[in-house]
């Protein structure tokens, strides 16, 4: 529509003598309509550039390797060592003691970070695998034991433990992913989450297996 | 499918032919079996040439006259001479019944006319058009925007901050406001800090000035927050008012006690911010029907309204 506006007028007006402005109007509304195709195409592309339903509102990422400290826009966290574990024994601040079992791998993983502006807590960690499964924080572990309990607050470093219960075939190439909690039903949109690196490539997931504990104990108070 | 005629109409009779007078008296009653004669269907019967407009079905013919003078059709030259022939409209029919001859001869009068009229007020409409392009774009921007902007300050008021003075207090909604500070390096129950922290024992008073000041007596927000920007968690630990309304005294200061931890070099920086809840807490449990009475009445406030302590 748009495109044959300026064609149609552009006939008749350019036209002094009655026979030649044939030519030029029909030239004009061809140049017209290539500009209206274009012009429609390009919409079309635009548009498939748009983030699609999943992608809308969806976290926005920082990234990093174990050890870097990865500034988000509301705080930073490190991840300071990698274990696993066959078990874990957990004894909570009440004394209650706990012993969690499984049949894959204890992934600990210690990390620690500091706030911005604004006291904030983590919501449950998740560790994305390389095969692109994602598992959140083993309910094994009671989260008071872990990095989603304390307040990370600006001014000093919070340290704490993520605890992952997975299948050894997940642990190759996966990374951990630290966000703060972020509200229940009606989230916010695009909030910010922290994306390390565990090392794990092949060499590195023997050398975790190898070397995990029999036995990893967590408490109270760390 | 279940208005299709019996069938033993249906060889007799076609669809669109015109319809038989039905016999008369209750229709479907099993009778005996009639006998119609042969009628024209196609082509159509002459009809009586008395029959007035708007029966007809067909196509009007064309009528031997000059048609209506019409503005300039911009897909005029592609219009074949004989293209409505078939007669899908009445417009059609009426432009294509011409001869070509007619149609030249009316048609070219009109053809000087329009770049004198037409051509110069278009390319005027350029920068209007544009104009409204712009607005609508911009429109479209804006509206949506701003309708999130106020989604998002329904749950992130702008907080109006009323400074109070270092010791002073501070009166918001018929309460007066008092806060005091006092640094500590460990507390009974908590321990010590770690080091380079500092634990801050905060003391927010409260005093009803009137009944009104009563009705809200529901709990504050109580931060601590540097002037940088900087905030830490302030937890409530207790407070010492009365549970019963009725014992909840005009002029008499009940206090709340909140702790803080924040680093040791901001610890003497840090000022206190009250949050007044808007809540107005009945004096005595309301039955549902006196609720149902009081609802809607009131207006909503905002909890937007801040006393800031300075230090």
């Amino acid at each position: 529509m748009t495109a044959e506006a300026p064609g149609t007028p552009a006939g008749p007006g350019t036209a002094a003598p009655p026979l030649p402005p044939r030519r030029p109007g029909g030239l004009r509304r061809a140049g017209a309509l290539l500009a209206g195709i274009a012009l429609a195409a390009a919409a079309v592309a635009v548009q498939s550039a748009a983030p699609g339903p999943g992608e809308r509102g969806a976290p926005l990422t920082w990234t990093g390797t174990v050890g870097e400290e990865v500034a988000a826009s509301r705080f930073t966290a490190r991840v300071r060592a990698v274990y696993g574990a066959r078990t874990v024994e957990t004894a909570d601040a009440a004394g209650t003691a706990g012993t969690a079992t499984t049949s894959g791998i204890f992934v600990v993983v210690e990390a620690g970070a500091t706030a911005h502006r604004e006291p904030q807590r983590f919501g449950p960690p998740v560790l994305l695998a390389g095969d692109g499964r994602r598992y959140t924080a083993t309910d094994k572990v009671d989260p008071s034991l872990t990095i989603t309990h304390p307040y990370v607050q600006p001014g000093w470093w919070t340290e704490g433990v993520a605890v992952f219960d997975v299948p050894v075939s997940a642990l190759t190439g996966s990374r951990i992913v630290l966000a703060p909690e972020n509200g229940g039903f009606i989230g916010e949109a695009y909030p910010p989450e922290v994306e390390i690196d565990l090392g794990l490539d092949d060499a590195g997931t023997q050398r975790l297996i190898a070397a995990a504990k029999d036995v990893h104990r967590l408490e109270a108070g760390r | 499918m279940t208005g299709a005629p019996p069938p033993e109409q249906e060889g007799l009779r076609d669809w669109f032919a015109p319809r038989r007078s039905l016999p008369a008296g209750p229709p479907w009653v099993p009778g005996p079996r009639r006998v119609f004669p042969d009628e024209q269907v196609w082509p159509p019967p002459p009809r009586p040439s008395g029959e007035e407009a708007g029966v007809s079905t067909q196509p009007f013919p064309a009528v031997p006259a000059a048609p209506l003078p019409r503005p300039a059709a911009p897909c005029r030259p592609q219009e074949p001479a004989g293209a409505g022939a078939v007669g899908t409209g009445i417009g059609t029919a009426v432009g294509t019944g011409l001869p070509p001859d007619a149609r030249a001869g009316t048609d070219a009068p009109e053809e000087p006319a329009p770049p004198a009229g037409v051509a110069v007020p278009r390319r005027r409409r350029t920068a209007p058009l544009a104009g409204a392009a712009l607005l609508a774009v911009a429109l479209a921007v804006a509206i949506p925007a701003w309708e999130n902007y106020l989604f998002y300050r329904s749950g992130n008021p702008a907080y109006r901050i009323h400074p109070v003075a270092p010791g002073g207090a501070g009166t918001l909604m018929n309460v007066s406001w008092r806060a005091e500070v006092e640094p500590a390096d460990s507390l009974p129950g908590l321990g010590a800090a770690k080091p380079g922290r500092k634990w801050l024992k905060i003391t927010v008073t409260r005093t009803s000035l009137n009944a009104e000041g009563v009705l809200r007596r529901a709990d504050p927000v109580i931060e601590v927050r540097h002037p940088d920007g900087r905030a830490w968690r302030t937890e409530i630990a207790g407070n010492d008012l009365p549970p019963e309304a009725a014992e909840h005294r005009i002029g008499t200061a009940y206090r709340y006690d909140a702790i803080s931890l924040v680093p040791g070099d901001v610890a003497g920086q840090v000022e206190v911010r009250v949050i007044p809840s808007t809540l107005r807490v009945p004096l005595r449990e309301e039955s549902t029907a006196e609720l149902f009475e009081r609802a809607g009445t009131e207006q909503v406030e905002p909890q937007d309204q801040v006393l800031l302590f300075r230090r």
